[in-house]
């Protein structure tokens, strides 16, 4: 018996494949309401086997006594009806589920994926740093001295030239300096001679900041420890809470980034041993230069 | 209808609409769409750990010595107690600075736990508070400092630091075997 397949279409004999689709594999209900428009119902052909558990005794029926009442032959016609109802549905819902599956599938492997891509990249890039920002030994810094340009280039080729000017022991009460201890200030210029002449300007801002490029001093005493400079917001605070421009004007901070400024360390008294400068980039993380500043004279 | 209710409703409609069309594969757009911030947050979370990361080498360069507690200078950890005093040499292996020097641990065979850690510079001022001081330890550098550890209970025993230097208790990241430090102390 040649049927035509209810989901793509396709026409097949239904004893060939008993009842399954050979293009989409949905099985084939032969009980259902669409036959009759599209296939002869005999009921001659009809496999008992086809059907569920719910449509035996119907068929049963139907097989054995040609003759019962109309009453019963309606009665059947409408238990096949809505048989064949619910067995559209089902097959609604396979192809849906069918179609999902392949949405399942692909989102369970977005899901790996979006697991697995980013744990591997994490892994490869700490150890690709690591490997990059890692030493193989402790550098030696440049040595230099007091009242010398100090030469950094930035890793787009912009210099800079930094020179210390004077050391001196600040008294100033509002820092309430303990015993032992000295506030040193370091006078320092900046200057940019790669700039053009009208790109200078003269609020002691550098025409081009430094950004991501740090020049930092480290004061290192004799027993052997680097000290970090004092916050410029700390010493704005013991001027008496002074604002930006002030620290600014000043050139107040805790790095080199002013065309004259000052940097402040608090060490213990005799202590001072060299100044070390390092030129490092935050974004790259490269330590570009070092400069090292054995002879230092402090002024009281 | 407020726009609370009218929002309420419309985000009904639309997970209604899809879990229609999606059926059970709207949990999985669900899970898939919590992982990906999630996973992100992962990845950024241990590049900054990266960032913070120190590669430091440690060098025993001196017998320890016994300190009395008379002469201890000030943030020893156990200054009633005599000390003794090793000099460690520390390198800084790393192109960016260290904002803290290493701690130092060991543990005996009984279960004993030691630490061992360079005093800090500023310890004789901790109350003081006008101006915020510390040390630093510069990209590439190396210090030699002098470390203090009960001499009680270190007495006789031969004790394997290594660092601690990490940033997260779960972190074994900044945890380098490489750096243990065996001492025997008389």
């Amino acid at each position: 018996m040649k049927v035509t397949c209810r989901n793509c279409g396709k026409r097949f004999d239904y004893d060939t494949y008993t009842g399954l689709c050979p293009k989409c594999s949905t099985y084939y209900r032969i009980d259902s309401a669409y036959d009759t428009s599209a296939d002869t119902y005999d009921y001659s052909e009809t496999d008992d086997d086809l059907y569920g558990d719910e449509e035996d005794d119907f068929d049963d029926s139907l097989n054995s006594d040609y003759s019962q009442t109309s009453n019963t032959i309606e009665q059947g016609k409408t238990a096949s009806i809505r048989t064949s109802r619910q067995s559209h549905t089902e097959n609604v819902r396979s192809v849906a589920f069918k179609k999902n599956r392949k949405l399942t599938a692909l989102l369970l492997v977005l899901i790996v994926l979006a697991f697995i891509v980013p744990f591997f990249a994490t892994q490869y890039n700490i150890r690709a740093k690591q490997k990059e920002n890692c030493l193989s030994q402790v550098i030696a810094p440049v040595p230099a001295s007091m009242g010398e340009p100090l030469s950094f280039e930035t890793e787009d080729h912009y210099r800079y030239e930094l020179t210390i000017q004077s050391m001196s022991v600040v008294t100033d009460a509002c820092y309430q300096i303990p015993d032992g201890y000295q506030l040193i200030g370091i006078s320092y210029t900046l200057s940019e001679p790669d700039a053009a002449a009208e790109d200078i300007i003269d609020d002691n801002q550098l025409s081009r900041s430094l950004g991501y490029d740090d020049i930092t001093p480290y004061l290192c005493t004799q027993s052997g420890e680097y000290l970090q400079p004092i916050d410029a917001y700390d010493i704005a605070k013991a001027q008496g809470d002074k604002d930006y421009e002030w620290r600014q004007t000043t050139g107040t901070s805790s790095d080199f980034e002013y065309p004259k400024g000052t940097v402040y360390f608090l060490v213990k008294g005799g202590d001072i041993a060299n100044l070390l400068i390092q030129h490092t980039n935050y974004e790259s993380t490269n330590l570009l230069e070092s400069y090292q500043i054995d002879q230092l004279e402090v002024t009281e | 209808m407020n726009g609370t209710s009218v929002a309420i409703s419309f985000i009904r409609k639309i997970i209604q609409w899809l879990f229609h069309k999606l059926g059970i594969n709207i949990l999985l757009l669900i899970a898939l769409i919590i992982e990906i911030p999630c996973m992100y947050s992962y990845y950024n979370e241990h590049m900054y750990e990266v960032q913070m990361y120190t590669n430091q080498t440690f060098q025993v360069m001196s017998e320890p010595e016994l300190v009395s507690a008379s002469d201890l200078p000030a943030g020893v950890e156990d200054p009633n107690d005599d000390n003794y005093k090793v000099m460690i040499q520390i390198d800084n292996l790393y192109t960016k600075p260290s904002p803290f020097h290493p701690s130092l641990y060991a543990e005996d065979e009984d279960g004993g736990f030691y630490t061992m850690q360079p005093v800090d510079y500023y310890a004789d001022i901790d109350s003081y508070d006008v101006l915020s001081v510390r040390t630093y330890f510069p990209a590439g550098m190396r210090v030699t400092l002098p470390c203090y550890i009960d001499a009680t209970s270190a007495e006789g025993k031969t004790l394997s630091f290594t660092s601690t230097d990490t940033l997260y208790r779960t972190s074994t990241r900044h945890t380098s075997n490489k750096n243990t430090l065996t001492i025997t102390f008389p």
